[in-house]
């Protein structure tokens, strides 16, 4: 579903991907550690098509995404992508917020707001709901469209405990459902344990298989 | 660094605010003629009597009313001393209101009587008159209105002839002295037939000076240095002097005063009489502001080619004594 | 030590109203001694002053459309690209951002004249009028636009970029984005537009503004004026409800990074009409250029423009550049207050602006001609409260605008660890600087180019390059007034390019 092939990417001075090769096949969820400023979101912005790479290919349902972006613009990419800082607009509702990458589809984005338990706030500004609940929203604006190429940036961190685990077994559920590749970004490998069926390390340009989990079903 | 730049600019502000005043006698002239003009007059003045001048000129955007303004507004406490103006109509409603104050220099004595309020609270230093512009190539010589009312002749079709609207400056003036001399009835009747032929009303001297000069007019009213200046560009233009053959035509007088309450009350007097000299109204009308001397056989603007004037015969305070009925009736005529 | 914060907070305050509000009230006060009867007459529009304020209010509406879409397209082209055109066009905005509207009409009055009815018909004045006054504002709305750009939230621009094509993000996520500085643009550009009258007298167009003008010279009763100008102000402060609406958004919006600058995709028509847009910002530049230099070709011209014209040039900037620095001192504790509470100190604040010129000018006579314990009228320090009394109310609301995009916690951790002096002097002023920046440019920048005010109040003797221009202009002395009007433009364009340095290096 999603491979890169000998892919070299370097922002500023700083050599990010260094003829990184990986494959993530349909159903699987790559979990991606890494210290700080490793690379790990440049990673999933490759993918999404908001960063080109300097060398190399990337190729998702095995057509090359081009590494001219012109080739694939991101919205035809037909990915799901959460945001570290969820970047809801803020001047829709949660509810439109949704049903933006469904084509309006308001029914839809009000079936998944209730799966993600945030039916009651549809109506609200991003500004009006706490953090946690923007997170959820911003979850759910990813998993909505049900692609089968989901990226994840961190969608646990600054949770609660309680939250994470009940998060976790959320975004397990709607992978497993449509069968997604997914790539999962955080700084904490146990957020993934369970999900995952393997963790890269990816650290001064190199991607590194660490372990492999059995996915939890 | 930053605020080392900071604290030298706001320094530099500061000083440059502070100005030292001098200690010569001066005088303070608010002044409605352009400034181009009226600066190497002033600046002549200096020179000669040692005076120096403080002066605030009028913009045209302010339809140069801006300082009759500003002297009216500081009638409790004048500031200026002096009120010049290009025209009659502000120095007399200022002289209605009490703002103000007789003098008597002696250059006033060769003006006439017209030309002078009889308590010295202005005088007249130079004129412009009222004149029909025509454009050459549309209309032959034996075939160019001569008078005024010729503009109502069905000789010419309206839609060629032009006019500004008469409710500001001088085609205010001029519709006021037509009150004043042939009747509110008759001037009434020549306003709402000039609107009923279609005559273009432009909204102001230049603009019909424009229309003439660019052939999109056959003929237009206007003032004589609008008229003068499109013959000095070169324009395929002449001027008539209206009506030479019967009353004559309005002569638009600049006028001097002192101002009420003056501080500088002596230079003020010397100003005036400086500014009523014959040979400041030949500066004047060399450079173009004035055409025409107020005193009789006095110089004329080259632009006249030796032709004289014949003014009408009305006096300034009977003119203004009309502005406000005429404007009311040709507002209505105008639908402004 | 709180106190003392106080006490500042309420002097600037007094010394901000009595400079913004000073003159209005002093109007108002001299207007209770007219008789009631009179003053339904004055303050209820006849037919005919009806149907000019009508026509003031479109004419207003159309600059503030046309100066808002071009300056917004044209800020959408620029952001997207790193092009020639973009940086050409954001230079020309910065360039031209202080050229008073009357300079550009010097540009195109050539134009205008062969247009049909001399440019100065009925239709082809107003035209003209909307074309060269919104031209004149452009660099205004650009930089709003701009800088409300710059400052979006990037990821949420690349969630929209990955959810829809690039033509439905411009439509439903970046425009309503921009809605708020799109809007405050708006307002400016119509409440600067309403009560200014030069531009279409230029053209022959007669304004409510230049109503109001003659009103007070007919009546030479400023109380009159003050009355016959109401409904204007009314328009006025009906223009302020969506700027206050901006203010209450900018200070909602969450902190987050800039965009990344993309290419985006929005189709042959939509690119074709930003890319127009662009290349309008960069028109007045270019023809401001190309027509003042034609004008002034010869040396002549420069040295009698300059031998006649270097006093006031200097005259003018000191003015301008007094008038910024006396604004944004008061501006700068006046700018939290408004920051905190926004609904009633917004209208305190920006109602002033909606004030005729000369009225602010006759306001300014009725407070300051009197007998003083230090001469304060007659001096060059007139100049200074016209240009305040008009535009301070600008660098209070620029900085509030700014001062709103801080992040508190900045602030409040500097309160925890240092007094309030220190906390203001090493951490709030210097992360308020750019604010300050562009506050000190805006006032600077129409105070160069105030004429109805400072005509009333300029001290004999001392006038300003603005009114000297304007004379000029009358007498049609374009040469002359091009070479002027090239050495205002040259002292301008330096200041503005300082600022920008000044901007970069701290933001």
């Amino acid at each position: 579903m999603i491979e890169f092939q000998d892919v070299c990417k370097r922002l500023g001075n700083t050599v990010v991907l260094n003829h990184a090769n990986l494959r993530v096949e349909r159903g699987e969820c790559v979990a991606i550690v890494g210290p700080s400023g490793a690379g790990k979101t440049t990673l999933l912005r490759l993918v999404a098509g908001l960063e080109m790479p300097d060398s190399g290919s990337i190729l998702l349902r095995g057509v090359d995404a081009g590494r001219d972006g012109s080739l694939l613009p991101p919205y035809q990419r037909a990915i799901g992508f959460q945001f570290q800082d969820s970047a809801l607009w803020p001047h829709m509702s949660l509810l439109q917020n949704l049903a933006y990458g469904l084509n309006g589809d308001k029914s839809r984005a009000l079936e998944c707001l209730k799966r993600a338990g945030l039916s009651e706030l549809a109506s609200r500004l991003p500004a009006e709901v706490s953090g946690g609940e923007a997170r959820r929203a911003a979850l759910a604006r990813a998993l909505a469209p049900e692609n089968d190429i989901v990226l994840l940036d961190e969608p646990l961190s600054n949770l609660q405990k309680s939250l994470r685990v009940e998060i976790a077994n959320w975004i397990a559920r709607e992978l497993q459902a449509v069968h997604a590749a997914c790539l999962w970004v955080t700084h904490d490998p146990s957020d993934t344990e369970g999900i995952a069926t393997r963790v890269l390390t990816i650290e001064d340009g190199e991607l590194r298989e660490t372990s492999t989990q059995p996915a939890q079903t | 660094m930053r605020t080392h730049f900071a604290f030298a600019l706001s320094a530099l502000a500061l000083l440059a605010g502070c100005h030292q005043r001098n200690s010569r006698p001066e005088v303070v002239v608010y002044v409605s003629v352009d400034q181009v003009h009226a600066e190497p007059v002033l600046r002549e003045f200096e020179r000669r009597s040692g005076i120096a001048v403080r002066a605030v000129y009028d913009v045209e955007a302010s339809k140069t009313t801006g300082l009759a303004n500003r002297i009216a507004a500081e009638r409790s406490r004048p500031q200026a001393d002096v009120f010049w103006n290009g025209e009659f109509v502000q120095t007399l409603r200022l002289q209605a209101e009490g703002l103000l104050a007789p003098a008597n220099p002696p250059a006033a004595a060769t003006l006439p009587d017209l030309m002078r309020d009889p308590q010295g609270q202005w005088f007249a230093n130079g004129a412009r008159f009222r004149a029909i512009l025509i454009h050459t190539g549309r209309l032959a010589p034996a075939n160019r209105p001569q008078r005024l009312d010729d503009f109502v002749s069905p000789r010419w079709p309206g839609t060629d002839l032009a006019i500004a609207l008469p409710l500001f400056g001088t085609s205010a003036a001029q519709a006021a002295a037509l009150y004043a001399t042939i009747g509110p009835g008759k001037a009434r009747e020549l306003y709402r037939l000039l609107s009923q032929r279609g005559v273009r009303v432009a909204d102001g001297n230049s603009v019909v000076r424009d229309l003439v000069a660019q052939g999109r007019a056959s003929a237009g009213w206007t003032d004589s240095d609008d008229s003068c200046e499109a013959i000095a560009n070169g324009a395929p233009v002449e001027m008539v002097l209206p009506d030479q053959d019967g009353e004559g035509t309005l002569m638009v007088p600049g006028t001097v005063a002192k101002v009420a309450g003056a501080r500088h009350s002596h230079q003020a007097e010397t100003l005036i009489d400086f500014l009523l000299q014959p040979s400041t109204e030949k500066m004047l009308i060399e450079s173009g502001f004035f055409q025409i001397s107020v005193r009789p056989g006095g110089p004329v603007s080259p632009c006249l080619r030796g032709r004289t004037v014949k003014t009408l015969k009305v006096s300034l305070p009977a003119i203004a004594a009309q502005l406000d009925s005429s404007r009311r009736d040709l507002t209505a005529i105008f639908n402004r | 030590m709180k106190t003392l914060g106080q006490i500042a907070t309420a002097a600037s305050f007094a010394i901000f109203l009595l400079m913004a509000w000073g003159p209005i009230l002093a109007l108002f006060s001299a207007t209770l001694s007219v008789p009631h009867a009179e003053l339904a007459g004055w303050l209820i529009p006849g037919a005919r002053r009806g149907w000019i304020l009508a026509q003031t209010i479109v004419y207003a509406m159309a600059v503030a459309f046309f100066a808002t879409a071009t300056g917004t397209a044209a800020a959408l082209y620029c952001w997207r690209r790193n092009d020639l055109l973009s940086a050409t066009a954001r230079r020309a905005a910065l360039l031209t951002a202080a050229i008073p509207p009357y300079l550009h009409a010097l540009a195109w009055l050539p134009i205008s004249a062969a247009l049909p009815g001399h440019g100065a018909g009925e239709v082809t004045g107003w035209l003209s009028a909307v074309w060269v006054q919104g031209l004149a504002l452009l660099p205004f709305c650009f930089g709003l636009a701009y800088f409300a750009l710059k400052d979006l939230d990037g990821h949420g621009i690349e969630a929209a970029r990955i959810y829809g094509s690039d033509r439905k993000m411009l439509l439903r996520i970046l425009l309503p984005l921009l809605r708020p500085a799109c809007l405050a643009a708006a307002s400016l550009a119509l409440l600067l537009t309403l009560a200014d009258h030069s531009v279409p007298s230029l053209f022959s167009r007669s304004t409510y503004a230049m109503e109001v003008f003659e009103e007070f010279s007919a009546s030479h009763d400023a109380r009159r004026a003050l009355l016959t100008s109401l409904p204007l102000v009314l328009a006025g402060i009906l223009t302020l409800i969506p700027l206050a609406r901006f203010w209450r958004n900018a200070a909602q919006r969450p902190r987050s990074g800039g965009a990344k600058p993309v290419a985006l995709e929005i189709g042959g028509l939509a690119s074709l009409l930003l890319r127009s847009a662009a290349a309008l910002a960069v028109l007045p530049a270019f023809a401001l250029f190309a027509i003042l230099l034609r004008e002034a070709v010869h040396p002549a011209l420069w040295a009698q423009a300059i031998t006649a014209g270097a006093g006031d040039l200097a005259t003018s900037a000191e003015v301008a550049a007094l008038a910024a620095l006396v604004a944004i001192l008061p501006a700068l504790l006046v700018s939290r207050s408004l920051n905190a509470s926004p609904g009633r100190l917004w209208w305190l604040i920006s109602v002033p602006l909606a004030m005729p010129s000369a009225l602010v000018g006759a306001g300014l006579i009725w407070m300051w001609n009197r007998d003083l314990p230090i001469e304060i009228y007659g001096v060059f320090w007139m100049l200074v409260l016209a240009a305040l009394a008009r535009f301070a109310p600008l660098a209070a609301l620029v900085l509030a605008v700014w001062r709103s995009r801080l992040d508190p916690a900045l602030l409040e951790a500097a309160a925890v660890f240092g007094s309030p002096p220190r906390a203001f002097f090493r951490v709030e002023l210097p992360m308020l600087s750019p604010g300050i920046a562009a506050g000190c440019a805006a006032v600077f920048a129409l105070s160069l180019a105030e004429l109805g005010a400072s005509l009333l109040v300029a001290p004999p003797g001392r006038g300003t390059l603005a009114l000297r221009i304007f004379n000029y202009l009358h007498y049609g002395a374009s040469g002359v007034v091009a070479a002027l009007s090239f050495c205002l433009m040259a002292s301008t364009a330096g200041v503005m390019l300082l600022t920008a340095k000044l901007w970069k290096t701290q933001r």
